[in-house]
Protein backbone atom coordinates (compact mmCIF):
# COMPACT_ATOMS: atom_id res chain seq x y z
CA UNK A 1 0.00 0.00 0.00
CA UNK A 2 1.17 3.61 -0.73
CA UNK A 3 3.05 5.17 2.10
CA UNK A 4 0.45 7.74 3.95
CA UNK A 5 2.11 11.21 4.68
CA UNK A 6 4.96 11.80 6.99
CA UNK A 7 3.84 12.88 10.59
CA UNK A 8 5.58 14.76 13.45
CA UNK A 9 4.02 14.16 16.42
CA UNK A 10 4.77 17.20 19.28
CA UNK A 11 3.65 15.23 22.40
CA UNK A 12 5.60 15.56 25.99
CA UNK A 13 3.65 13.03 27.52
CA UNK A 14 5.27 9.48 26.87
CA UNK A 15 2.26 7.41 27.74
CA UNK A 16 0.11 9.64 24.82
CA UNK A 17 3.29 9.01 22.84
CA UNK A 18 3.35 5.47 22.89
CA UNK A 19 -0.78 5.10 22.83
CA UNK A 20 -0.64 7.58 19.64
CA UNK A 21 2.24 5.47 17.93
CA UNK A 22 0.65 1.71 18.45
CA UNK A 23 -2.50 3.40 17.34
CA UNK A 24 -0.75 4.89 14.56
CA UNK A 25 0.87 1.47 13.58
CA UNK A 26 -2.89 0.07 13.29
CA UNK A 27 -3.43 2.96 10.32
CA UNK A 28 -4.53 0.77 7.12
CA UNK A 29 -1.51 2.54 5.85
CA UNK A 30 2.06 3.39 6.95
CA UNK A 31 2.86 6.67 8.30
CA UNK A 32 6.73 7.74 8.72
CA UNK A 33 6.78 9.26 12.30
CA UNK A 34 8.71 11.60 13.91
CA UNK A 35 8.49 12.70 17.56
CA UNK A 36 9.80 15.87 19.49
CA UNK A 37 8.72 16.16 23.32
CA UNK A 38 8.77 19.17 23.67
CA UNK A 39 7.57 22.92 22.45
CA UNK A 40 11.09 24.02 22.03
CA UNK A 41 12.13 20.72 20.08
CA UNK A 42 8.96 21.05 17.85
CA UNK A 43 10.47 24.70 16.61
CA UNK A 44 13.70 23.52 16.51
CA UNK A 45 12.71 20.53 14.10
CA UNK A 46 10.98 22.48 12.03
CA UNK A 47 13.43 25.57 11.96
CA UNK A 48 16.35 22.96 11.01
CA UNK A 49 18.52 23.97 14.04
CA UNK A 50 20.74 21.87 15.43
CA UNK A 51 20.90 17.99 14.85
CA UNK A 52 17.77 18.65 12.74
CA UNK A 53 19.51 20.66 10.31
CA UNK A 54 19.92 16.81 8.37
CA UNK A 55 17.37 17.03 5.93
CA UNK A 56 17.31 13.39 5.16
CA UNK A 57 17.24 11.70 8.95
CA UNK A 58 14.23 14.79 10.06
CA UNK A 59 12.68 15.36 6.67
CA UNK A 60 10.02 18.45 7.18
CA UNK A 61 6.74 16.90 7.78
CA UNK A 62 3.37 16.82 5.49
CA UNK A 63 1.13 17.06 9.03
CA UNK A 64 2.10 18.21 12.25
CA UNK A 65 0.07 16.19 14.65
CA UNK A 66 0.33 19.20 18.15
CA UNK A 67 -0.56 18.97 21.69
CA UNK A 68 -1.22 22.42 23.42
CA UNK A 69 -0.26 21.54 27.17
CA UNK A 70 3.52 21.58 27.25
CA UNK A 71 5.40 23.37 29.97
CA UNK A 72 7.86 26.07 28.80
CA UNK A 73 6.80 26.63 25.23
CA UNK A 74 3.19 25.43 24.87
CA UNK A 75 1.22 23.89 21.82
CA UNK A 76 -0.30 27.53 21.23
CA UNK A 77 3.69 29.08 21.15
CA UNK A 78 4.60 26.61 18.74
CA UNK A 79 1.95 27.01 16.85
CA UNK A 80 2.23 30.75 16.75
CA UNK A 81 5.80 30.39 15.83
CA UNK A 82 4.80 27.26 13.11
CA UNK A 83 2.79 30.15 11.24
CA UNK A 84 5.24 33.13 11.38
CA UNK A 85 7.94 30.90 9.76
CA UNK A 86 8.96 30.93 6.18
CA UNK A 87 9.32 27.05 5.44
CA UNK A 88 7.08 25.13 7.99
CA UNK A 89 4.18 27.99 7.88
CA UNK A 90 1.86 26.04 5.17
CA UNK A 91 2.65 22.51 6.78
CA UNK A 92 -1.05 21.83 8.27
CA UNK A 93 -1.46 21.48 11.91
CA UNK A 94 -3.76 19.44 13.88
CA UNK A 95 -3.95 20.16 17.71
CA UNK A 96 -4.25 16.76 19.46
CA UNK A 97 -5.50 17.91 22.47
CA UNK A 98 -6.57 16.91 26.12
CA UNK A 99 -8.75 20.00 26.34
CA UNK A 100 -12.58 20.15 24.79
CA UNK A 101 -12.35 23.76 26.38
CA UNK A 102 -14.13 26.17 23.78
CA UNK A 103 -12.09 28.93 24.09
CA UNK A 104 -8.96 26.35 23.68
CA UNK A 105 -10.38 25.13 20.59
CA UNK A 106 -11.07 29.20 19.27
CA UNK A 107 -7.07 30.22 20.39
CA UNK A 108 -5.95 27.33 18.32
CA UNK A 109 -7.66 28.21 15.26
CA UNK A 110 -7.31 31.71 15.19
CA UNK A 111 -3.55 31.26 15.85
CA UNK A 112 -3.97 29.14 12.36
CA UNK A 113 -4.62 25.99 13.07
CA UNK A 114 -6.15 23.70 10.31
CA UNK A 115 -8.19 21.15 12.80
CA UNK A 116 -8.52 20.46 16.46
CA UNK A 117 -9.68 17.21 17.87
CA UNK A 118 -9.45 15.42 21.56
CA UNK A 119 -7.48 12.56 22.24
CA UNK A 120 -10.60 10.06 22.83
CA UNK A 121 -10.23 8.18 26.25
CA UNK A 122 -9.66 4.69 24.98
CA UNK A 123 -7.04 3.06 22.62
CA UNK A 124 -10.07 1.81 20.24
CA UNK A 125 -11.58 5.07 19.37
CA UNK A 126 -8.14 6.57 19.32
CA UNK A 127 -6.94 4.12 16.39
CA UNK A 128 -10.51 5.19 14.75
CA UNK A 129 -9.17 8.88 15.00
CA UNK A 130 -6.25 8.05 13.56
CA UNK A 131 -7.76 6.44 10.85
CA UNK A 132 -10.21 9.10 9.81
CA UNK A 133 -6.98 11.33 9.76
CA UNK A 134 -4.72 9.17 7.58
CA UNK A 135 -8.53 9.00 5.23
CA UNK A 136 -8.80 12.70 5.10
CA UNK A 137 -5.32 13.81 4.72
CA UNK A 138 -3.91 11.52 2.55
CA UNK A 139 -6.58 12.21 0.19
CA UNK A 140 -5.92 15.52 0.52
CA UNK A 141 -3.15 17.98 -1.41
CA UNK A 142 -0.04 19.66 -0.05
CA UNK A 143 1.73 22.66 0.03
CA UNK A 144 5.04 22.82 -1.60
CA UNK A 145 7.46 23.62 0.70
CA UNK A 146 10.51 24.43 -1.41
CA UNK B 1 -28.26 18.65 15.26
CA UNK B 2 -27.88 18.91 11.73
CA UNK B 3 -24.36 20.40 11.14
CA UNK B 4 -24.60 23.49 8.21
CA UNK B 5 -22.34 23.29 5.40
CA UNK B 6 -22.19 25.44 2.32
CA UNK B 7 -20.96 24.48 -1.10
CA UNK B 8 -19.48 26.82 -3.32
CA UNK B 9 -19.71 26.00 -7.02
CA UNK B 10 -20.42 26.87 -10.29
CA UNK B 11 -20.66 23.94 -12.54
CA UNK B 12 -24.10 22.61 -12.13
CA UNK B 13 -23.21 18.79 -13.05
CA UNK B 14 -20.16 18.88 -10.16
CA UNK B 15 -22.24 20.91 -8.13
CA UNK B 16 -24.85 18.13 -8.40
CA UNK B 17 -22.49 15.08 -7.96
CA UNK B 18 -20.99 16.64 -4.39
CA UNK B 19 -24.74 17.39 -2.99
CA UNK B 20 -25.24 13.72 -4.00
CA UNK B 21 -21.96 12.71 -2.35
CA UNK B 22 -22.60 14.50 0.40
CA UNK B 23 -26.25 13.13 1.14
CA UNK B 24 -24.83 9.45 0.52
CA UNK B 25 -22.23 9.68 3.71
CA UNK B 26 -23.48 9.15 7.70
CA UNK B 27 -23.13 12.45 8.55
CA UNK B 28 -25.61 15.02 9.53
CA UNK B 29 -25.52 18.00 7.26
CA UNK B 30 -27.52 20.66 6.08
CA UNK B 31 -26.33 21.43 2.92
CA UNK B 32 -26.39 25.14 1.01
CA UNK B 33 -25.51 25.79 -2.22
CA UNK B 34 -24.05 28.98 -4.05
CA UNK B 35 -23.20 29.24 -7.59
CA UNK B 36 -20.89 32.62 -7.24
CA UNK B 37 -17.79 33.62 -4.80
CA UNK B 38 -20.15 37.31 -4.84
CA UNK B 39 -22.70 35.24 -3.51
CA UNK B 40 -20.89 32.95 -0.97
CA UNK B 41 -19.65 36.57 0.69
CA UNK B 42 -23.15 37.92 0.24
CA UNK B 43 -23.81 34.15 2.56
CA UNK B 44 -21.46 34.70 4.96
CA UNK B 45 -21.84 38.22 5.71
CA UNK B 46 -25.54 38.07 5.44
CA UNK B 47 -26.59 40.32 2.88
CA UNK B 48 -30.10 40.18 1.38
CA UNK B 49 -31.44 37.06 1.70
CA UNK B 50 -29.08 35.40 3.54
CA UNK B 51 -29.65 37.97 6.58
CA UNK B 52 -31.86 34.94 7.60
CA UNK B 53 -30.25 33.22 9.56
CA UNK B 54 -32.79 30.72 10.47
CA UNK B 55 -33.10 29.99 6.65
CA UNK B 56 -29.35 29.82 5.89
CA UNK B 57 -27.42 29.79 9.13
CA UNK B 58 -23.63 30.23 9.23
CA UNK B 59 -21.64 27.13 7.83
CA UNK B 60 -19.25 25.05 10.02
CA UNK B 61 -17.17 23.93 6.80
CA UNK B 62 -17.51 25.89 3.45
CA UNK B 63 -16.08 23.64 0.61
CA UNK B 64 -15.22 25.89 -2.47
CA UNK B 65 -14.46 25.28 -6.00
CA UNK B 66 -11.21 26.61 -7.12
CA UNK B 67 -11.76 27.58 -10.14
CA UNK B 68 -14.73 29.75 -10.02
CA UNK B 69 -15.73 31.68 -13.15
CA UNK B 70 -16.58 35.08 -11.22
CA UNK B 71 -13.52 34.84 -8.92
CA UNK B 72 -10.60 32.07 -8.68
CA UNK B 73 -10.00 30.35 -5.36
CA UNK B 74 -7.38 31.99 -3.64
CA UNK B 75 -9.47 35.29 -4.22
CA UNK B 76 -11.93 33.68 -3.06
CA UNK B 77 -10.09 31.96 0.15
CA UNK B 78 -9.48 35.51 0.81
CA UNK B 79 -12.21 37.53 0.93
CA UNK B 80 -13.78 35.07 2.74
CA UNK B 81 -11.15 34.78 5.50
CA UNK B 82 -11.93 38.61 5.75
CA UNK B 83 -15.33 37.04 7.05
CA UNK B 84 -14.72 34.03 8.35
CA UNK B 85 -11.49 33.87 9.73
CA UNK B 86 -11.57 30.76 11.70
CA UNK B 87 -13.82 28.60 9.54
CA UNK B 88 -12.05 25.20 7.83
CA UNK B 89 -12.39 26.02 4.57
CA UNK B 90 -11.55 23.61 1.82
CA UNK B 91 -11.22 23.57 -1.83
CA UNK B 92 -11.37 21.87 -4.51
CA UNK B 93 -9.37 21.96 -7.68
CA UNK B 94 -8.98 20.24 -10.95
CA UNK B 95 -5.18 20.82 -11.62
CA UNK B 96 -2.70 19.76 -8.83
CA UNK B 97 -0.01 21.73 -9.56
CA UNK B 98 2.09 22.39 -6.83
CA UNK B 99 1.85 25.66 -7.27
CA UNK B 100 -2.18 25.81 -7.63
CA UNK B 101 -2.39 23.83 -4.17
CA UNK B 102 0.47 25.94 -2.33
CA UNK B 103 -1.44 29.49 -3.58
CA UNK B 104 -4.47 28.28 -1.65
CA UNK B 105 -2.99 27.47 1.42
CA UNK B 106 -1.46 30.64 1.21
CA UNK B 107 -4.75 31.91 0.41
CA UNK B 108 -5.92 30.19 3.67
CA UNK B 109 -7.68 27.19 2.73
CA UNK B 110 -7.62 24.66 5.14
CA UNK B 111 -7.33 22.15 2.91
CA UNK B 112 -7.10 20.92 -0.38
CA UNK B 113 -8.74 18.05 -2.57
CA UNK B 114 -8.60 17.44 -5.92
CA UNK B 115 -11.83 16.74 -7.82
CA UNK B 116 -11.72 12.74 -8.49
CA UNK B 117 -12.87 11.37 -11.79
CA UNK B 118 -15.59 8.78 -10.70
CA UNK B 119 -18.49 9.06 -8.26
CA UNK B 120 -17.36 6.20 -6.23
CA UNK B 121 -14.08 8.07 -5.75
CA UNK B 122 -15.92 11.18 -5.11
CA UNK B 123 -18.33 10.00 -2.40
CA UNK B 124 -15.17 8.06 -0.78
CA UNK B 125 -14.08 11.54 -0.54
CA UNK B 126 -17.13 13.22 0.79
CA UNK B 127 -17.43 10.36 3.71
CA UNK B 128 -13.30 11.25 4.37
CA UNK B 129 -14.48 14.93 5.15
CA UNK B 130 -17.32 14.49 6.87
CA UNK B 131 -16.14 11.67 8.90
CA UNK B 132 -12.89 14.08 9.97
CA UNK B 133 -14.64 17.65 9.82
CA UNK B 134 -18.07 16.47 10.97
CA UNK B 135 -18.06 13.44 13.26
CA UNK B 136 -14.63 14.01 14.63
CA UNK B 137 -13.41 17.53 14.70
CA UNK B 138 -13.68 20.27 17.09
CA UNK B 139 -14.97 23.28 15.00
CA UNK B 140 -14.43 26.68 15.84
CA UNK B 141 -17.32 29.27 17.14
CA UNK B 142 -18.58 30.14 13.54
CA UNK B 143 -19.75 33.91 13.93
CA UNK B 144 -18.69 36.14 11.55
CA UNK B 145 -15.28 38.74 12.16
CA UNK B 146 -17.33 42.34 12.67
CA UNK B 147 -15.92 44.87 10.56
CA UNK B 148 -14.00 47.01 13.42
CA UNK B 149 -12.26 43.74 14.49
CA UNK B 150 -10.79 42.75 10.81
Amino acid sequence: MKAGLPLLLVEDNPDDVFLFTRALSKAQRPHPLHVVTSGQEAIAYLGRTGKYSDDAAFPLPDLIMLDLKMPLVSGFEVLQWIRSDGLARLIPVIVLSSSALTEDVNRAYSLGANAYMVKPADTVALERLIQTISDFWHAGEKPDLR
Amino acid sequence: MLKPVLLVEDKPDDRDLVVRALKRVNCPLLIHTVATGREAIDYVTGQGQHSDRDQYPMPVLILVDNELQDMNGPQMIRELRQHLKNCPILTFTGNESPAVVTEAYDAGATGVLVKPPRLAELEKQMNAVCEFWINWCRLPASSPVRAEES
